[in-house]
């Protein structure tokens, strides 16, 4: 199946998601094939020290449900370990010591807004252990820790394509042997730093998130956690699983242009594309529909549109393509994952979800978006895009099992 | 590790010096003999930055991406590859546990004192923990894989074990994978509520390839790793359990073992009496606390000692609420084709 001829098939057994469009698979799908909104004003960032206060915040979630003594769980990590706890209970895999799966989680802050909030508010000199010392690593150890799961955890950055890598660690960590299945995804929440970043590289939109569209003027962030279980194909049908979905291609590259801007030729994400094809043994008019990274920024959809029609050539005008972070905004590390959990549902029911907020065609993206309205499609595959400040960058291929 | 994995370059800047001799030489010399004064940081003296690296991008690196670029640029060119080639084909893992938080720091200081609309645009954009590898990724020219490890101590040996993924997946042909940490606030607090009262600062990078790439390009490796094990850090038994790991997935036994490069001896507990290796370094014990650095100090001495008549070695690193890491190097000499 690989490049490499490797045999290891890896199954998508269990997900979870928790976002601003709800929490749980049932929820999420069906607000994502309603179009629904998750963008508002927060509360978190005060109106003195910030233009820009509109972001995809989690509501009405039950952080004491995640307290524990001895264990530092913050506001990601409790994210994570609710999108853990769904992917274990639809795996029907017991939570105990048995479990000698590992843990990598991609994240660019993970907790940092607990650290934040004391620097901001109650000086430096009150930080301390451990939300100072860079609480990134909790990421992946809260969801080791609290499943008491005995195989390697690690939390890899490379900013919005983070839980992408992570999958693709996840997968080669299976085939080398050092664990037998492995739990992974991303985790972000609201961050000051993260908010003032994006607001003053002018990368937010002022009113709405519009992928693709003639007016967009930038992204919208949002907070949220996408957690999927993967094993060896073989091991999960051994078992009984219910197999979700199978990983099918990862291509990876890195535009190696500037820390911050995206490479204006898209060379990289085509290879990024290409490469996942290849290894997936596919051609692209085999890719139904493409779960893109469609952030609403001027350069993203831009440079993606030409990378899917420079890569598809005549069939760019025939895939599906949907932005979902027009509903759910843009939470960077966790971007990916809540991603593939869309597309592995779109693909089980049959059905793209909408790009919303579409009003004005633009004629450097002129492809066809599923706007704003959900449409019924046999999906075989699904190619996901996820690019990253820095250029890093990561194309997935899912494809429905079949025997 | 299903596959193996070589060694054909290697860099480093540490306060002891640019070259693997320069650290080995460090731990020849112990706290009694030396006759300093303990020091709580061991830190780089002077660097001269413009002349290492030249001024382009300057002024957007921090302490850690300086040194981790200049690690990276040496331990590309000791590989003997022109990036310039191969860009494509090359990518970058870096380890690090504090590295950015100087700049996270500086930035939350904006917000607080002036808001966030004061913050410099020529800023924003480096503030997330991916920038050093982006940097790297920049200034070599590298063009396929680009992440970044953060997982404690163990973050420059998680990213060599990254790095070793990338390259049996397919995805890279060749991995700069590095670790690197410096003096700061943190990392000094850190050491406190540790009670650890030496650490040092630096970078190092080895490069990764197959065995039978680099031997296309007639280049002869320093090692192979042939395996890797990684265990949570959790239970008195967990060092056992990652040797014998690595052993078991390089199919070789404890016996086989004639040199060993640890942490610190109190987190050795290895339970094999047939383990008796010809020599036994505690890196930890002799130089202080490296955090992401070290486990790459670690690979680089180990190669240091395979070019002599150690045949295998076994490297370990452990860290409170991280990972239990094993890793097998053979001399390449001594590998059986």
């Amino acid at each position: 199946m690989d490049r490499n001829g490797n045999d290891k098939r890896m199954a998508i057994v269990g997900m979870g998601v928790v976002s601003p469009i709800g929490s749980g698979l049932n929820e999420y799908w069906s607000h994502l094939l309603n179009g629904t909104y998750g963008i508002g004003i927060t509360d978190f960032f005060d109106e003195r020290m910030y233009s820009q206060r509109l972001y995809g915040e989690i509501k009405d979630f039950d952080f004491d449900s995640f307290k524990k003594e001895g264990v530092n769980i913050g506001r990601a990590s409790a994210f994570g370990l609710e999108a853990a706890r769904q992917a274990f209970e639809q795996a029907g895999l017991p939570v105990d010591s048995s479990q000698d799966a590992g843990v990598c989680v991609g994240t660019i802050l993970a907790d940092n807004i607990t650290g934040e909030e004391i620097f901001i508010n109650h000086g430096e000199d009150r930080l301390k252990a451990p939300f100072s010392f860079s609480p990134v690593p909790l990421a992946s150890q809260n969801i080791a820790k609290w499943f008491h799961l005995s195989g390697p955890n690690s939390t890899i950055c490379t900013a919005c394509s983070s839980s992408a890598y992570a999958l693709a660690n996840s997968c080669e960590m299976i085939r080398n042997g050092i664990a037998p299945m492995m739990v992974t995804g991303g985790v972000e929440s609201v961050s000051y730093i993260g908010q003032a970043n994006f607001m003053q590289l002018h990368a937010l939109d002022s009113e709405i998130i519009r992928p693709f569209d003639k007016d967009r003027r930038g992204t919208l962030l949002g907070e949220g956690s996408g957690i999927i279980i993967i094993e060896p194909l073989d091991r999960a049908l051994a078992r009984g699983a219910t197999i979700l979905a199978e990983v099918t291609g990862i291509g990876l590259s890195c535009d190696g242009y500037h820390e911050s801007a995206p490479d204006p030729s898209g060379r990289q994400t085509m290879r990024a594309m290409r490469h996942a094809l290849s290894e997936a043994s596919l051609s692209p008019k085999d890719i139904d529909c493409v779960c893109a990274h469609g952030t609403g920024t001027i350069y993203n959809d831009s440079i993606e549109t030409k990378a899917i029609k420079e890569v598809f050539k005549d069939h760019a005008q025939k895939v599906s393509i949907t932005a979902i972070k027009s509903m759910i905004g843009h939470s960077v590390g966790a971007a990916f994952s809540m991603q593939i959990v869309a597309s592995v549902l779109m693909m089980r029911n049959s059905t793209v979800v909408p790009t919303i907020n579409y009003q004005t065609p633009d004629t450097e993206c002129d492809l066809d978006y599923t706007v704003n309205a959900a449409r019924k499609k046999e999906i075989r595959n699904v190619m996901i895009n996820s690019y990253a400040f820095g250029g890093n960058n990561a194309s997935v291929i899912i494809s429905q099992y079949a025997d | 590790m299903k596959n193996e994995v070589a060694i054909t370059g290697v860099g480093l800047i540490s306060p002891w010096g640019e070259r693997i001799e320069d650290i080995v030489s460090a731990l020849n010399k112990t706290e009694k003999s030396d006759g300093d004064k303990p020091v709580v940081m061991k830190t780089i003296g002077q660097f001269d930055s413009v002349q290492k690296l030249g001024r382009k991008g300057l002024r957007q690196m921090n302490r850690s991406a300086m040194f981790s670029v200049y690690a990276a640029l040496q331990c590309l060119s000791d590989s003997n590859l022109d990036a310039s080639l191969a860009s494509d084909e090359l990518g970058v893992v870096l380890g690090t546990q504090f590295g950015h938080l100087d700049r996270m720091e500086q930035m939350m200081k904006v917000i607080r004192d002036e808001g966030a609309r004061s913050l410099n645009p020529t800023d924003a954009g480096y503030g997330g923990l991916n920038v050093l590898a982006s940097i790297i990724g920049v200034r070599t020219n590298a063009k396929a894989v680009n992440a970044t490890i953060n997982n404690g101590c163990a973050s420059g040996l998680d990213a060599a074990l990254y790095a070793c993924g990338m390259i049996t997946g397919g995805h890279a042909k060749y991995v700069l994978a590095g670790g690197v940490e410096t003096t700061s606030k943190y990392y000094l607090e850190w050491l406190r509520a540790n009670q650890n009262d030496r650490a040092y600062e630096g970078a190092g990078f080895i490069q990764l390839e197959k065995p039978d790439t680099a031997e296309r390009r007639g280049i002869k490796p320093y090692a192979v790793i042939r395996a890797f094990a990684s265990l949570p850090y959790v239970g008195a038994d967990c060092v056992t359990k990652s040797m014998n790991k690595a052993l078991m997935s390089a199919s070789i036994s404890a016996e086989e073992i004639d040199l060993f490069i640890g942490g610190d001896k109190c987190s050795y507990k290895y339970e094999n009496s047939k383990f008796q290796p010809k020599r036994k370094i505690f890196i930890k014990d002799i130089l202080g606390e490296g955090m992401a650095v070290s486990g790459i100090y670690q690979l680089l001495i180990a190669l240091r000692f395979l070019k002599d008549d150690y045949r295998n070695a076994l490297i370990h690193l452990c860290g409170q609420g991280e990972n239990s890491l094993s890793v097998i190097l053979t001399n390449s000499a001594a590998m059986t084709r």
